[in-house]
């Protein structure tokens, strides 16, 4: 007890003493900065400005693929795909900022609604945006179909050629019977899907366990072929 | 270490305490040595180190639970200081445009940027956020540059609070989904839009992550903030029918001026919006920043509730402004609403050469447009590290320090960061609090007054005015005048003063400076001014003209009959006196050398009037010491140059 004690008046009578010195003593000193170092992981996301997108859209860096993608969060999905990068500093110079520079030629695009829904309809799909992880260098884009059906889509490059989406559908209850994917036509990309049944309108259904995941491929045609 | 001025109430200062304490610890105090301006500083400013990786565009900033400083840049990222004060890890990045974090842990963070309020969260406890999940999006974006989402405090209630600044058509903005839905009519002639719902209010958002919309009328409500009572707060930036910034109690269901986003409200949306009804529905701001003299920019508010580590200010707010400014406001509840007083707080040079190349209406360098301009007064540089621009957000650390974090992208080019303000332990001579009462204003000191000076009624300059509500781009003072004072009150401890007035007018601001009053041991108030926003007087008097016109007649200007003193006087405090002083007598601050006007080889002496009014004109010039004079006759008319010329000459040629 009288050590403590001994603590206490020492360490009242420093802060006496600092504060008779003009000194705030419960004010620390500042040291120099150093950081615990920046990761460059090998799949980079980042919300801005794109061109052919809704207001804060994604670019998405696939840096050993050599690839870039900018997915849509406002429509839903992936708007164009191609091998190269971009520049956001136009998105953060300035007053008024610009657009991302999209550096490369889009070889797949989308421009439709999302192409998930949960009838076989042309009209849009309700898409709500849930949110985005990215663990163990996956990235995974979380939102909802037509209000109830949760979808997770993961991303992953594929041959620096193109990217394959796997899509699970939370569907523990079993109130959703089926799914539609309609998807857009592509002069550039060959796209292939895994799972469910193709119509002959082009239209993918998926139902029963074809319902629970499923995947996209979609690859850059070689044109010089 | 040196030893400040001595307080002659404080234990430690005594004779036999030093020898003590020197017995004990040898050298940790030493004998008094002559001291510098710094060290008779009440608060210093220190520049926060920052890694080289981060961009320092600061636009948001707080401490965890655990005390540690988690801070936002405008380019998307999160970083967090770890508890070495040295290392910084990046928690987040890809952000768009962050303006707002509420911390729950060191490994949660809610983020307000331009889509939506994220939920960060670290996962595999690795240090860095892999999670980002979406807690509330409803409302509309589009990529216009102006559109941005300030939080993110909490209410008493446990609700998130944002605030979504409008768009302003000066920049594209494409239409590009239906499910996006943009209106861009105008509603009562102003120039920023609420182009999409819910831009121009304040919003509340439940725990649950529901969005309420909670009051409109704001047109950039740059600065969110949560009383220890758990109310809102928020600053309101100057422009198109905001005549003044200002800092704003917000509660539900009103509106407080600026019409554009009665276009989302249903009691309005679709009707006719005119001048009578957006008058009749305006509720006022708690306090007025007049802009100009007390900046024109503000950001974030904050309460001290450091218990006094930060000095004598415990419970009142400090607020931010985009210029070299902290300001410092009190508020009193009259009538069941909030109303008060701004005082500078800290302040420090912008220096001519910036003013007049940032002056434009499209720089905050000084508050923009001609009031701003004219109701600007520049300030000596302050001994120590300088105060920087851009000063937009700001949080209290755990011991006592105050943060402020800085943004000026787009507007200046200037230094940015974090600095940290520390109180010294020396109390200041301040006005602390200046309250309404029955007959007049109270105020209180920090310290006891000299008693000869602060009972002469002529020592306070009072006057009040008014703003205008128009959708002009801020307002004129209109109905100026000075208040007389008839008796100024002092208690017998020196602590306060009554002023007792004949009138007290409410929907005025009321103007005072108090530069003539010393304390008891000679010392001049730090801060000598204060503008008190009258919404109410005790009886609950009410303003009840109209808002957007003048109440008196303009009286014609006098002719003019030679040199105006006082003009030249507000010139010299604008573009002379970062280089030349209060004084006159120059300095050595870097970067701001300039001869000793008083001196007999002063050029007030050597040079011919002519010669000198040339010179401030920039006809001639001369180069002294490396740095030659701006040339203010691109910025001054004739009038003006003469008048500060006659002002300083007859203020500093020494006989």
């Amino acid at each position: 007890m009288k050590a403590n004690h001994c603590n206490i008046i020492l360490a009242l009578t420093i802060s006496a003493m600092a504060i008779a010195c003009g000194e705030n003593p419960k004010v620390a000193e500042l040291g120099p900065a150093k950081t615990t170092g920046i990761p460059v992981p090998d799949v980079q996301v980042f919300r801005t400005m794109m061109p052919d997108a809704g207001p804060s859209a994604f670019a998405v860096r696939f840096t050993e693929a050599g690839l870039a993608m900018c997915y849509d969060p406002v429509r839903g999905g992936v708007n164009y795909l191609w091998k190269g990068d971009f520049d956001l500093q136009p998105t953060v110079t300035g007053k008024i900022s610009k657009l991302a520079v999209v550096e490369g030629e889009p070889f797949y695009r989308e421009s439709d609604w999302h192409p998930l829904r949960s009838s076989k309809s042309l009209d849009e799909p309700d898409y709500k945006f849930l949110g985005y992880s990215v663990k163990e260098g996956a990235l995974e884009f979380n939102y909802a179909i037509d209000g109830e059906v949760k979808v997770r889509e993961r991303i992953t490059p594929i041959d620096g050629e193109g990217i394959r989406r796997d899509f699970l559908v939370e569907n523990q209850d079993r109130t959703v019977r089926s799914l539609y994917l309609h998807l857009e036509p592509q002069e550039l990309a060959t796209v292939s899907v895994d799972g469910g049944t193709v119509g002959e309108d082009g239209w993918t259904l998926f139902q029963g366990e074809a319902l629970r995941d499923f995947s996209i491929t979609i690859h850059k045609k070689d044109l010089e072929k | 270490m040196k030893i400040p001025l001595k307080k002659k109430n404080r234990l430690f200062q005594s004779a036999a305490f030093v020898w003590l304490a020197g017995i004990f610890f040898g050298q940790a105090c030493s004998p008094p040595e002559p001291q510098s301006a710094e060290d008779l500083l009440s608060y210093r400013i220190d520049n926060v180190p920052l890694p080289e990786e981060m961009v320092p565009e600061i636009s948001a900033l707080g401490f965890s639970p655990e005390g540690r400083l988690v801070v936002a840049n405008r380019i998307g990222e999160i970083w967090i200081r770890e508890p070495d004060q040295q290392t910084w890890r990046r928690f987040a990045y890809g952000l768009h445009e962050p303006l707002g974090i509420q911390i729950v842990r060191e490994d949660e963070i809610l983020v307000a940027h331009k889509p939506e309020v994220t939920h960060l969260k670290d996962t595999d406890r690795d240090g860095i956020a892999d999670t980002y999940l979406t807690m509330v999006d409803d409302w509309g974006i589009s990529d216009n540059w102006h559109e941005h989402n300030f939080g993110l405090p909490k209410d008493a209630q446990g609700n998130l609070v944002i605030a979504l600044g409008q768009a302003d058509k000066a920049g594209p903005m494409r239409e590009i989904y239906p499910r996006i839905p943009l209106n861009l009519d105008k509603v009562l002639g102003e120039s920023k839009i609420s182009a999409t719902p819910w831009q121009g209010w304040v919003m509340k958002i439940s725990p649950e992550g529901t969005l309420i919309p909670w009051a409109n009328g704001f047109r950039m409500a740059a600065g969110v903030g949560v009383n220890p009572e758990g109310e809102v707060f928020v600053t309101d930036q100057q422009g198109d029918w905001i005549p003044s910034s200002n800092l704003i109690h917000v509660q539900k269901g009103r509106f407080y001026g600026h019409p554009a986003s009665l276009k989302w409200d249903s009691r309005y949306a679709g009707g006719e919006v005119t001048t009578e009804l957006v008058e009749e529905l305006r509720s006022p701001e708690a306090v007025v920043f007049p802009h100009g003299s007390m900046g024109g920019s503000p950001g974030e508010p904050v309460w001290d509730l450091t218990e006094g580590n930060f000095g004598p200010f415990a419970g009142q707010v400090f607020v931010g402004d985009f210029t070299r400014l902290l300001m410092r406001v009190d508020m009193e509840k009259v009538n069941g609403e909030y109303q008060g007083v701004v005082f500078p707080f800290i302040r420090d040079a912008t220096g001519a050469e910036d003013i007049m190349a940032f002056s434009g209406g499209n720089n905050l360098t000084i508050p923009a447009g001609g009031e701003g301009r004219f109701y600007f007064e520049d300030v000596p540089p302050r001994p120590g590290t300088r105060l920087r621009q851009g000063n937009m957000h700001m949080a209290f650390a755990p011991d006592g320090s105050l943060y402020v974090g800085q943004t000026t992208r787009g507007w200046v080019d200037a230094e940015e960061g974090i600095q940290r303000v520390v109180w010294s332990g020396n109390t200041p001579s301040e006005i602390k609090t200046m309250r309404i009462s029955a007959t007049g204003f109270d105020l209180t000191f920090t310290k006891a007054m000299d008693q000869e000076a602060a009972v002469k009624p002529e020592n306070y300059k009072l006057s009040r005015f008014r703003y205008l509500y128009s959708s002009g781009y801020g307002s004129p003072r209109a109905d100026k005048a000075d208040v007389p004072i008839k008796e100024v009150i002092l208690s017998e401890n020196g602590e306060t003063a009554s002023l007792v007035l004949d009138e007290l007018l409410p929907g005025f601001v009321y103007r005072l400076e108090v530069d003539k009053l010393v304390d008891d041991e000679g010392k001049s108030i730090e801060n000598p001014l204060a503008y008190y926003t009258l919404n109410q007087t005790l009886d609950g008097q009410k303003f009840e003209g109209k808002l957007s016109e003048a109440m008196f007649e303009t009286s014609e200007p006098e002719e003019r009959a030679g040199p105006d003193l006082g003009n030249g006087a507000r010139l010299y405090r604008t573009f002379c006196i970062a280089c030349h002083q209060e004084d006159g007598k120059g300095g050595s601050t870097e970067g701001f050398s300039s001869p000793d006007l008083t001196a007999q080889e002063s050029p007030l002496r050597t040079k011919s009037s002519a010669a000198l009014l040339r010179y401030i004109a920039g006809v001639e010039q001369e180069t002294l010491q490396g740095r030659t004079m701006p040339s203010f006759g691109n910025f001054l008319n004739e009038q003006e140059i003469e008048d500060v010329f006659h002002y300083i000459n007859s203020t500093f040629k020494s006989d």
